[in-house]
C-alpha cells in the first residue's frame, strides 16, 4: 500500500529528471534568438544580429571577422575592432579567431554550412579555391580604396581580373644569419649582393671546421625557396594559367645543392634536420648554426627573440642576374559572398587597410603593410627587429621581380608533396632527378582538378 | 618462550629469503622505475617547461630550469581575452551537462534495448551500433547546417542537447551489455510487487549498474573535457571559448608561440581530468572488468 502511494511522486520525479531535461532545454532555446547562455553580457544593442535587412545605413548591423594567429594578434585585432566600432557607430564586428591549423577546418565547415564569416582572412594557397567556388566577392565592385596598395602586392589577390582578396602586408623569403657565429668562427660575412651557392658551401665548410657551430640549416621542403631558385633561371613554380612552370632538372639542381651541403658535413645529420619545425626550434634560434637557407621576414622577431642575439637578413644566393626574390602577401582580407552586409564588410576592410589608427595598433603583425602611405607612417614606431625588416625590404626593393601569379587550386597540397619527396632525397632513397620527376607528376595531379 | 623463538626463527628466515632475492627485486624495481619514468617524461617535461621562460624552452632541453619563471602562470592566466577561469567555467558547464545527459539518456536507451521487446529492436540496435563507425567529419557539416538553422551556433546547445537524446552509442552499448548481465529474476520479483518498467529501471537497474554508470561518467568527462573539434566549430564567440580552444590561442605555427604560458595553462587544464580519474578509478576498473567479461 505504502509502496504504491510512493510510486507516483517518484515516477514523476524520475520523468522530470530523465525526459523533461531535454524537452525543457529544447523548448527553452527554441523561442529565444541569439543570446548565448553564458554570455558575459556586454553588447546590449545587437538585436537584429541575424534579421539583417540589407542596408547597412543607420540602424545597427553585425558582421563577423575571422582570423588566425596567437594571443598577441588576438589582443591587437580586438583593439582594432574597438577602434573601428568607435569610428563607425552602427556596425558591430564579432571576432572569430583560432590558430592556423584549426582555422581552415572551422572556415570550411562554416562555409559549407552557409554561415561563413562576412570578412575573412585568407592565404594564397587557399584563396584560389574559395574564389573559384564563388565564395568571395570582387572587391573592385565594393567601396574599398585600393589606390595606395603596393601594385607588386595587389596582383597576388587577382584572378581573371577580379580582386577577390587584398594583401594585408608583405613578407620576403630570405636567409637569416647569425653575425655572432661568423665572428666566433673568425669568418667574414659574405657580400650578399653577389654570393652564389658555391660561396655558401665554402662558408658552411669554413664555419663548421673553425668553430662548434654548424655552418647552415638546410631545408629543401619549402616551395618558396624553390620558387626563387626557379625564377633565377627565368622559370616559375606556377604559370599564370596554373600549370607548372619549371622542368625537372631545375628542381633536381635545387635539391642537389641542399644535398651537397648535408654531405659536406657542415650541417647536422639529415635525421636531426628533419626534426626542426617552426622558428622556435631553428638552429639559428638555438645558437647552433651560423646560417639558414631561408625564413620569412616576419619570423625574424621570433628567431632573434629565442636566439637572444641580433640576427641579420641577407639576400637569397643566386647565379644569374635576376635575384628572383619577390614579395609574398602575408595574408589577405576577403569578403564572403554569403554576407548580408557587403557595405559594412567593405567599410571594415577599408579601415583595416587604410586607416592609420588600425595600422598603429597592427604595425607589422600581418606583414609589412601593403599600403605604401601607411607603411611610411608606421616606420618610426617599429621595434628594432621590424625596423631591420623594413630597411631590408627597402634595400632589396629595386631588385625585386614581378610577383608570381596566385597559386592554382590545389596548391595547398604542394607543401606535403615537397616535404615527402625532399625526405626521400635527403635520406638518399631517391636521386634528386627521380624525386623531381615524381614531384612533377604528383603536383600536376594535385593542381589539375 | 618456545613460540617467541619460533616467531623469531620465522622472521629470520624471511629476512634471509628476502636478502637472497634482493638483487633480483632491486633490478626489477629499477627497471620498473626507469620504464615508468620514460612514460612520464613528456608530462614531466611539460611541468618543467611551464616554469621556464619561453625563449629557454627549446634552448635548454633538460628538465631542471636554470631560470625559474613562475610568472608563466600569471601571464597565462591573464594573456587571453578573458582570464583563464572563464574558460574553465565554460568547459565545466559543457562537461557537467554532457555527463548528466549521457547518464540519463544512455541508461534509458540501454534499458529499452536490454529488457523490452519491440518491433525492429534488432535493426535499431544495429543502426545504433553503426553510428559508432561514422567519423565526425561525415556528420559535422549536416550537423552544422541543422544547428545553424536552429540559430544555435555560438551557444552551448549543440554540445549539450544531443547528449540528452542518447547519441553516444558507445555508452548505450556498454550499459546494454551490463544490464543483460543482471539477473532477470530481480525484474520479475519487482513486477510481482507491482513495479512498472520505469520503476524497475529506476529502483532496480540503475542502482545495480553503478560500475557501468561510473565508467560512462568518467569517459564522458574526459572525452568532453578534451574534445576540441566540435567545440571549435560550434563556438566562435571568445566569450564562450572552452579550455581546449583557449589553449590553442597560445599557438602560432608561423611565428612566436608563448610556450611558457601555454605549458603552465596545460598543467592547470590537466588538473580536473586527473582528479576526476583518481576519484573514479576504482569504479572504472570494475566497470570495464564486469562489462567486458560477459
Amino acid at each position: 500500500m505504502s509502496a504504491r502511494t510512493r510510486a507516483r511522486p517518484l515516477r514523476w520525479k524520475a520523468l522530470t529528471a530523465g525526459l523533461s531535461a531535454s524537452v525543457l532545454l529544447l523548448a527553452a532555446c527554441g523561442g529565444d534568438d541569439e543570446d548565448p547562455p553564458a554570455d558575459a553580457g556586454d553588447d546590449p544593442a545587437d538585436e537584429d544580429a541575424d534579421e539583417g535587412d540589407g542596408d547597412s545605413g543607420d540602424d545597427g548591423v553585425t558582421i563577423r571577422f575571422s582570423w588566425w594567429g596567437s594571443d598577441s594578434r588576438h589582443e591587437q585585432t580586438q583593439e582594432i575592432i574597438a577602434a573601428f566600432e568607435e569610428a563607425n557607430p552602427g556596425i558591430t564586428v564579432e571576432p572569430d579567431f583560432t590558430d592556423w591549423g584549426s582555422y581552415w577546418d572551422r572556415l570550411a565547415t562554416a562555409t559549407a554550412g552557409s554561415d561563413a564569416p562576412d570578412v575573412m582572412t585568407q592565404e594564397e594557397r587557399y584563396m584560389t579555391d574559395y574564389a573559384l567556388r564563388g565564395q568571395l566577392l570582387d572587391l573592385n565592385e565594393l567601396d574599398v580604396d585600393l589606390s595606395n596598395i603596393d601594385p607588386l602586392a595587389l596582383g597576388g589577390g587577382q584572378i581573371d581580373g577580379a580582386q577577390y582578396a587584398v594583401a594585408t602586408g608583405v613578407n620576403a623569403f630570405t636567409p637569416v644569419v647569425d653575425p655572432q657565429a661568423f665572428e666566433d668562427a673568425g669568418v667574414d660575412m659574405p657580400d650578399d649582393t653577389a654570393w652564389t651557392w658555391d660561396d655558401v658551401i665554402a662558408l658552411c665548410d669554413e664555419i663548421a671546421s673553425n668553430s662548434d657551430y654548424n655552418g647552415i640549416q638546410v631545408d629543401g621542403s619549402n616551395e618558396a625557396g624553390f620558387k626563387i631558385f626557379a625564377r633565377q633561371r627565368g622559370q616559375e613554380l606556377y604559370n599564370p594559367d596554373g600549370s607548372l612552370g619549371f622542368d625537372a632538372q631545375t628542381l633536381a639542381d635545387f635539391w642537389q645543392i641542399q644535398l651537397d651541403l648535408v654531405n659536406a658535413d657542415c650541417t647536422p645529420a639529415a635525421s636531426e634536420l628533419q626534426e626542426i619545425e617552426g622558428p622556435d626550434t631553428s638552429l639559428v634560434a638555438t645558437n647552433q648554426a651560423a646560417m639558414t637557407t631561408a625564413y620569412w621576414t616576419n619570423q625574424l622577431g621570433a628567431l632573434s627573440g629565442t636566439a637572444g642575439r641580433t640576427l641579420e637578413l641577407l639576400r637569397y644566393p643566386g647565379e644569374g642576374e635576376q635575384t628572383g626574390m619577390y614579395l609574398k602577401p602575408a595574408m589577405f582580407y576577403s569578403i564572403s559572398s554569403q554576407t548580408e552586409h557587403p557595405e559594412a564588410a567593405a567599410a571594415f576592410v577599408d579601415f583595416l587597410l587604410n586607416d592609420p589608427a588600425a595600422a598603429e595598433i597592427m604595425l607589422t603583425d600581418r606583414g609589412l603593410p601593403a599600403n605604401l602611405e601607411i607603411r611610411e607612417h608606421i616606420l618610426p614606431m617599429l621595434p628594432e627587429d621590424q625596423t631591420q625588416v623594413a630597411d631590408f625590404m627597402a634595400e632589396i626593393g629595386p631588385d625585386l621581380a614581378d610577383p608570381p601569379p596566385p597559386p592554382p587550386n590545389g596548391a595547398g597540397e604542394i607543401p606535403d608533396i615537397m616535404t615527402r619527396l625532399w625526405e626521400e632525397v635527403i635520406f638518399e632513397q631517391m636521386t634528386p632527378i627521380e624525386a623531381a620527376e615524381q614531384f612533377i607528376t604528383e603536383a600536376e595531379a594535385a593542381t589539375s582538378g | 618462550m618456545a613460540t617467541t623463538e619460533l616467531v623469531q626463527e620465522i622472521a629470520v628466515r624471511r629476512k634471509q629469503a628476502a636478502r637472497r632475492n634482493r638483487p633480483k627485486r632491486l633490478l626489477l624495481h629499477a627497471g620498473l622505475i626507469l620504464f615508468g619514468f620514460s612514460m612520464l617524461y613528456p608530462l614531466l617535461w611539460m611541468l618543467a617547461s611551464s616554469f621556464k621562460p619561453t625563449e629557454l624552452v627549446f634552448r635548454e632541453p633538460g628538465l631542471w630550469p636554470s631560470e625559474f619563471a613562475p610568472e608563466n602562470y600569471i601571464e597565462g592566466w591573464t594573456a587571453l581575452t578573458h582570464p583563464f577561469h572563464v574558460y574553465i567555467i565554460n568547459s565545466t558547464i559543457i562537461v557537467a551537462g554532457a555527463v548528466v545527459g549521457n547518464l540519463l539518456a544512455c541508461s534509458l536507451a540501454a534499458y529499452a534495448f536490454a529488457r523490452l521487446t519491440f518491433i525492429g529492436k534488432r535493426t535499431f540496435f544495429a543502426i545504433m551500433l553503426g553510428t559508432i563507425m561514422l567519423p565526425i567529419h561525415v556528420v559535422i557539416v549536416p550537423q552544422y547546417i541543422l544547428f545553424s538553422n536552429l540559430d544555435w551556433i555560438n551557444t552551448f546547445y549543440p554540445l549539450l542537447v544531443p547528449k540528452f537524446l542518447a547519441v553516444d552509442a558507445f555508452f548505450i552499448f556498454l550499459m546494454v551489455q551490463f544490464i543483460r548481465g543482471l539477473p532477470r529474476e530481480l525484474d520479475d520479483s519487482a513486477r510481482i510487487d507491482g513495479c512498472g518498467h520505469f520503476r524497475i529501471y529506476w529502483r532496480i537497474i540503475m542502482p545495480l549498474s553503478l560500475p557501468a554508470l561510473a565508467t560512462t561518467a568518467i569517459f564522458t568527462f574526459i572525452w568532453t573535457w578534451n574534445d576540441f573539434f566540435s567545440q571549435l566549430v560550434f563556438l566562435t564567440d571568445p566569450d564562450l571559448a572552452t579550455v581546449p580552444l583557449a589553449l590553442r590561442q597560445f599557438v602560432d605555427s608561423q611565428g612566436e608561440t608563448s610556450w611558457g604560458p601555454l605549458f603552465a595553462m596545460s598543467v592547470i587544464a590537466l588538473g580536473p581530468v586527473f582528479g576526476f580519474f583518481l576519484a573514479g578509478q576504482r569504479y572504472l576498473v570494475r566497470g570495464i572488468a564486469t562489462t567486458g567479461i560477459k
